[in-house]
């Protein structure tokens, strides 16, 4: 998680006070939206999918730790900030701990339309692709969910099925795990 | 002159008197005429003098400060009305109206983040970003202006004076003069203040810094940092960004 020097910190990043939870309600709550959004913003940069926060911590990633001003959030800070986004639905808690968190800073809904719209672009539609090849295909090389996560992704496929514009087919290996688009 | 007793003493006094009424009335009259005249020709001057540098007083924000400040010497307000001659002349009470609804627009956005307390130089910044590159230039003095004519909609919109900054309030709350006092020292502190510092320069007691710093607080005027050796109360409005 080193790729972070191409990413723009907003200048709220470099004030002393963004550390420290707000103890008043509603300037907390534009707090946890400033954090939802930059948290959000920093792991589409960097493409980040999963974080353990205790690891984070351990080792002072730059999102939690701004050594410039030597400030950092603390294990409390963070669970209050990710309880706050999980409950925006743009992330999940992977684990029962409440450690790895699995955050999506586009929702599966999002995710979903995204892919639909390039399966009928290339002309996938009523054929079976695998898992696979929508994340590492050749084909989808340019598109925002080359490899992207696969929670996140048969999320994804979960909602096209609901609206019937896809049907997957189980398979041992998550790899191989096929899906057909159906045109509407 | 001796003093004449009777009926007829008293109708000439009378008389005297209702020939010195007309005679002041006379003059009365004449000199507001002197001075309606002088007031038309100057009036004249003025709105000669407005056509002739209409271009000056719309585009440069010095030149229309001067322009402001001498139309309201004389009792004129070229932005009292949308319809008047001023405002059909030189568009100026366009341009506050549309600067006032910016400000409003601008001071709403940012509320939640800085308590709806804004420096009038970032204000500025912001105007200008929004109102984009092509528009007129505009001073810290139409901002100004601006408000103050935002006020008659309610006490919603004030200007305090922070030593050498002005901080714009869009929020309805009295702030007393300890309020303002905490502002300054935090002003000239880099935008942060702590208990300690308060007491030592203000020499209040304990009370009184809690009570001011907790208004503060829950207007969110102020975000605290409790990641130093003592909590740093920190004023967004005060950061430059």
């Amino acid at each position: 998680m080193n790729s972070s020097e191409s990413f723009q910190f907003p200048l709220y990043y470099n004030k002393e006070p963004f550390f420290t939870i707000q103890p008043i309600i509603n300037t907390r709550k534009i707090q946890l939206q400033m954090w939802q959004d930059l948290i959000l913003a920093y792991s589409r940069s960097n493409k980040i999918y999963e974080l353990d926060l205790n690891e984070s911590i351990k080792t002072n990633l730059n999102l939690f730790n701004n050594e410039k001003i030597n400030r950092k959030l603390s294990r409390d800070s963070l669970k209050i900030i990710f309880d706050d986004i999980i409950e925006n639905g743009y992330a999940e808690w992977i684990d029962k701990e409440k450690n790895r968190v699995l955050i999506m800073w586009r929702k599966p809904e999002e995710w979903a339309s995204l892919i639909y719209k390039w399966v009928s672009d290339c002309g996938f539609l009523n054929t079976v692709l695998t898992i696979w090849e929508i994340q590492n295909g050749d084909d989808s090389k340019k598109q925002d969910f080359h490899q992207l996560n696969t929670t996140i992704l048969l999320k994804s496929l979960k909602v096209l099925e609901k609206q019937s514009k896809a049907q997957t087919f189980s398979s041992d290996d998550e790899g191989n795990l096929g899906v057909k688009f159906f045109s509407i | 002159m001796r003093r004449g007793v009777g009926i007829q003493a008293v109708h000439n006094q009378t008389q005297t008197q209702k020939q010195l009424q007309n005679v002041s009335d006379q003059i009365s009259t004449e000199n507001i005429n002197k001075i309606k005249e002088q007031l038309v020709i100057f009036k004249e001057n003025l709105e000669q003098f407005a056509i002739k540098h209409k271009k000056d007083i719309t585009k440069n924000p010095e030149f229309r400060k001067y322009f402001q400040d001498m139309c309201n010497m004389i009792g004129v307000d070229p932005l009292a009305s949308n319809k008047g001659f001023w405002s059909q002349v030189l568009g100026v009470g366009d341009f506050y109206y549309t600067l006032g609804v910016q400000i409003i627009e601008i001071c709403l956005k940012y509320r939640g983040s800085n308590g709806g307390l804004m420096e009038m130089n970032i204000l500025a910044d912001h105007l200008r970003k929004l109102r984009g590159k092509n528009s007129q230039e505009i001073s810290l003095d139409d901002i100004e202006t601006s408000i103050s004519k935002l006020k008659v909609l309610g006490n919603g919109f004030n200007i305090i004076k922070v030593n050498k900054k002005k901080l714009v309030q869009s929020v309805p709350c009295e702030l007393n003069k300890d309020h303002t006092d905490i502002i300054i020292l935090a002003q000239e502190n880099n935008s942060s203040i702590t208990e300690s510092q308060i007491s030592q320069k203000l020499k209040w007691n304990n009370h009184r810094i809690n009570s001011v710093l907790n208004f503060l607080l829950q207007e969110s005027m102020v975000w605290i940092d409790d990641q130093s050796t003592e909590t740093i109360y920190w004023f967004p409005s005060l950061w430059s960004e």
